[in-house]
């Protein structure tokens, strides 16, 4: 019951409304809002399409293209279910099966939930931080391109009959080129690689937007639990994805150019691949269920009319799981025969992580308790998801005792507790996120009485699906087979959870249905339908292009309950928001501010539509594309084709500082740029050093393991490096980067010669260096196919060598813009972050080049 | 004069917040990754084949590990509690400019802790597994 007495339905939604004090809704008086759409505003028109890059476009094509293939995945599951109906069937045949599996579990991994998380993520995110805009939305254009390109080059393995069956984990020597020849697994890792860096690039930028983003006063302790969730998610996903697709590129180096990193008859390991693959993939799933955790911590309290209760604890609790998610991974291989003691430390941590969950789940469990709850469909898929996930998670303790997991490893226990977990705990949050968040999405309301249908057949569905599968795998019934005998007592579970599985499509199909019809004739939307107190619901509706007009100010969690307006402050601060609203209004501003307190420190441009990022994409997807097929002639097209789109992506729209500008930065004591926000560059550069970082780990990992396989080293008797050429190498790197230094300091002087001969210098210098790195291989008695050895020495080095051809790369088109007189002491970006990166080369110099030249002699 | 000289000394450098909040959570993975390394590698070289106060070397060097690790991050859950008893103190915290130090504190404390109790319990069965026992 509403407050006034009368029922609820979605427009007396009860609010906590304020006790007096203006409307919390933000409705933007023309001609403002004219002006600030026609600057905001995606081009129209069909090529306009293509350059689009508002945060509200590229996050419902991410959830459109995502969901899509969810259907695709569950007609997949659908068709497996009908080939299990009964023992010894023959719907399907073995190898469809395994393709139908591999795909099934490939798509709903990479195509579906991260992706959909991501795309909630980049729609939502700059209207819950109070901002405009992401800090780079051409990045999320290029995302967006390269996910839909990769998962249509993954389906493409359809039209070559090439459908790789090895599984979602694509393990080796199965996925090897022995046992896997021909197309199939080059799909599975080259077009999933592609989604892959779809993935990262989505990554950086949430990070960026919920550190340095938020709106004035957003301090870390008011954030939403949402973007808490989405910031360790997304700094899980660098870690974990950039994984994936260096374990990618060792097989796909094994399979095409034969290397041999995975081939125990030649020095390398089978079980490094079990290693990597689970590094990243354990991790995924919690990936998965973090921003899950978000959806459900942003939606009870709406619905129970009171703040969540344990706030504090619940961020414990994401950091927690987001940290120890990195601790499981042995968990999977607990069957392969690893020492007592390793395997002890993954099994604790396996256990433990049912803590944070535990917190999480008692505190939201607290809040329903002393709320007022309201059944409405968003809150039906929480309680579906309580219930489920609980389930998953007790099953998920079971299998961390290490000897009962040796009993139900590879068994339909296993299939009943990730998917219990994974629909429990991430799918029902996504259906309750975008049944709360279809109005602002379409300002439609979703039918509540079809959603009250779907709900109910979901989650009786989905039990009766997938409950009986514990009882099968106790009963011993395997994975990934594609039948089953008649009389094991395996045929009635097994008809059971086929029924369950066509109860879930109807579900989904009514899903369908409510989407559709409520687009065109749902009911209309009125502002924040569902009284919520966190800012994305803040504006009218549908939500402006631009979020607000005039930021707000934040000074609570919950803003919109207990804020009698937005646009309170301390007075230099009110007067610098206001007039932001007004101007600029030729370039799209948006504000970064500190990270712990939340003050504004800059005011920037934010990048407008481009071509470019989908010109960059279209080279990247025809890179892997042509690899899949060896037409070595269209890498390098492609490999052109994404140079060209980057640099027009990255060409320098210069425009002056006005006279204006500057009278506004000494006015509100904030900078100005509209060329581009250093603080964000300098992060992005960062962030990039770290995947790099993290690359490099992953290749010293890789190189140790094998080497501790092995007791004589270099394997095969091959010969001790020469250390003259890394020594050269050495001093060039050092060269280059002192070079940069010395440009970035002279630049900050205004010394224009300094900086040129100084960018120079480097250039000559990293040339050097990698001219060194090649000369070594060139006259090397082995090459990469010799053994693993060999093939560690080869691909080290040359990553090594592609760092340092990526900061040349770079010092090269510095250089264009120096020669042309583009930098000045003020505004030099492009030299301060160049000098960083190659600062960060000499350290990864040092770890690749002692690994490679010197450890051999050493260990 | 006093009341500002014993404000200055409560207040609480951001690094030491950044710290205390980080602490548990980098020095858990550092010692994860140490020791789960360390057991992988010393079994698959089979090295380290004798006794140190009773206990086999490796898991002699465990338990030293995951003793110090614990030290570290139980140290720093107690910098932690003492930064945001301070804050309870601290007039400035209460500015809602300045609410992120008892937050941060609070839960660094408790991160600190939970990490603390989880690097004791991860070291728990190097008393008692025969650590290269290969199953």
């Amino acid at each position: 019951m509403s407050t006034n007495g009368s029922p609820v339905n979605e427009t007396t939604m009860p609010r906590r409304t304020l006790v007096r004090g203006e409307e919390t809704v933000i409705a933007p008086t023309e001609p403002l809002h004219d002006r600030l759409s026609r600057l905001w505003d995606d081009p129209p028109g069909f090529t306009g399409w293509f350059r689009a890059l508002q945060n509200d476009a590229l996050g419902g094509r991410i959830m459109g293209t995502a969901f899509t293939f969810f259907l695709i995945g569950g007609i997949m599951a659908l068709l497996m279910r009908m080939q299990l109906f009964r023992a010894e069937n023959t719907f399907l045949g073995p190898d469809t099966y395994n393709e139908l599996f591999t795909m099934h579990g490939s798509t709903m991994m990479y195509l579906f939930v991260v992706p959909m998380l991501e795309g909630f993520a980049i729609f939502l995110l700059p209207f819950m931080l109070g901002n405009r805009e992401m800090p780079f939305p051409r990045l999320g254009q290029f995302s967006y391109f390269t996910f839909l390109l990769g998962g249509i080059l993954f389906y493409t393995s359809y039209l070559f009959n090439a459908v790789p069956d090895a599984g979602w984990f694509a393990y080796v020597p199965l996925s090897g080129p022995t046992y896997s020849p021909g197309l199939p697994l080059d799909f599975w890792l080259l077009g999933l690689g592609v989604a892959e860096v779809a993935a990262i690039a989505a990554g950086v930028e949430i990070i960026i937007a919920i550190v340095r983003m938020r709106a004035p006063g957003m301090t870390l302790g008011k954030m939403p639990v949402m973007a808490w969730a989405y910031l360790i998610t997304a700094v899980a996903i660098l870690f974990a994805f950039t994984t994936l697709l260096i374990a990618s590129l060792l097989l796909e180096l094994d399979r095409k150019i034969g290397t041999q990193f995975f081939n125990p008859d030649v020095g390398g390991s089978a079980l490094l691949w079990q290693h990597l693959f689970w590094i990243f993939g354990h991790p995924e799933v919690y990936i998965q269920f973090i921003p899950a955790t978000g959806f459900i911590s942003a939606i009870v309290p709406v619905f129970v009319r009171r703040p969540l209760i344990g706030y504090k604890y619940i961020v414990i609790a994401l950091v927690t799981t987001g940290v120890m998610s990195f601790a499981l991974w042995v968990h999977h291989m607990f069957t392969t025969g690893l020492p007592q003691v390793a395997m002890s430390f993954f099994a604790v941590a396996s256990i433990f992580i049912a803590i944070p969950a535990g917190i999480q789940i008692f505190a939201w469990i607290a809040t329903i308790w002393y709320g007022r709850p309201v059944w409405r469909t968003p809150m039906l898929f929480v309680m579906g998801f309580i219930i489920t996930f609980v389930i998953g998670g007790l099953s998920g303790v079971m299998v961390g005792v290490v000897p009962f997991d040796w009993q139900v490893h590879d068994s339909y226990f296993v299939v009943a507790h990730f998917h219990y977990v994974l629909i429990g705990g991430v799918t029902f949050p996504i259906f309750a996120a975008l049944y709360y968040y279809m109005p602002l999405f379409t300002s439609r309301m979703l039918n509540e009485r079809l959603g009250r249908w779907h709900f109910w057949l979901f989650f009786i569905g989905f039990h009766v699906a997938f409950f009986p599968m514990h009882i099968s795998g106790f009963l011993g019934m395997p994975r990934r087979v594609y039948t089953y005998e008649a009389g094991l007592g395996l045929d009635i579970y097994n008809m059971i959870s086929t029924v369950g599985a066509f109860i879930i499509a109807l579900g989904v199909l009514i899903f369908l249905i409510n989407f559709f019809y409520s687009i065109r004739r749902g009911k209309a939307a009125i502002a924040n339908p569902w009284g919520a107190d966190s800012l994305e619901w803040g504006t009218a509706l549908p939500a402006p292009n631009y979020g607000y007009a005039e930021l707000p100010i934040v000074h609570t969690r919950h803003p919109l309950w207990e804020q009698e307006t937005l646009h309170r402050g301390d007075a230099p601060l009110k007067a610098m928001v206001e007039e932001l609203a007004q101007w600029p209004l030729h370039w799209r501003a948006a504000i970064t501010t500190t990270a712990l307190e939340a003050k504004p420190t800059e005011i920037f441009r934010v990048s407008g539509p481009s071509i470019w990022p989908v010109v960059t994409a279209v080279g990247v997807i025809t890179m892997f594309a042509a690899e899949i097929f060896t037409l070595r002639i269209l890498v390098l097209g492609g490999l052109i084709t994404m140079l060209i789109g980057l640099l027009g992506w990255h060409w320098p729209d210069t425009v002056e500082t006005t006279e204006r500008e500057l009278a506004f930065e000494r006015r509100h004591n904030i900078a100005v740029y509209p060329n581009g926000s250093p603080m964000i560059n300098r992060w992005s550069m960062w962030l990039m050093i770290l995947l790099l970082a993290i690359s490099t780990a992953l290749f010293l990992f890789s190189y140790f393991y094998i080497r501790l396989q092995h007791a004589g080293w270099p394997y095969g008797n091959l010969p001790l490096p020469n250390l003259l050429w890394p020594l050269i190498t050495t001093l060039g790197v050092l060269g280059a980067a002192g070079g940069m230094a010395w440009a970035n300091r002279r630049i900050g002087a205004e010394d224009q010669t300094g900086l040129r001969l100084g960018l120079l210098a480097a250039f000559l210098a990293g040339a050097v260096a990698v001219g060194a790195i090649v000369y070594d291989l060139l006259q090397l008695p082995f090459d990469h196919t010799s053994n693993a050895y060999g093939s560690l020495y080869y691909t080290l080095t040359i990553f090594a060598a592609v760092i340092l051809l990526g900061g040349l790369a770079q010092n090269l088109f510095t250089q264009i813009w120096a020669w042309a007189g583009r930098y000045s002491a003020r505004e030099h970006i492009a030299v301060d972050i160049g000098a960083l990166y190659w600062y960060a080369a000499i350290a990864f110099w040092i770890a690749l080049g002692g690994t490679v030249y010197l450890s051999p002699y050493v260990v | 004069m006093t009341e500002m000289i014993v404000r200055q000394n409560q207040q609480i450098s951001n690094r030491s917040l950044w710290i205390g909040l980080f602490s548990g959570p980098v020095i858990y993975s550092l010692y994860f990754v140490t020791g789960y390394l360390f057991a992988e590698a010393t079994c698959t070289a089979d090295l380290l084949h004798f006794r140190i106060l009773g206990l086999e070397a490796v898991s002699f060097w465990l338990i030293v590990l995951t003793l110090g690790a614990a030290v570290v991050t139980g140290s720093c859950m107690v910098m932690a509690l003492g930064n945001w008893r301070r804050t309870q103190r601290d007039e400035e915290s209460r500015h809602p400019e300045r609410s992120y130090p008892p937050f941060m504190a609070f839960v660094g404390a408790w991160l600190n802790g939970l990490f603390t109790l989880f690097i004791l319990l991860t070291g728990v069965p190097s008393f008692f597994l025969v650590i290269c026992d290969w199953i």
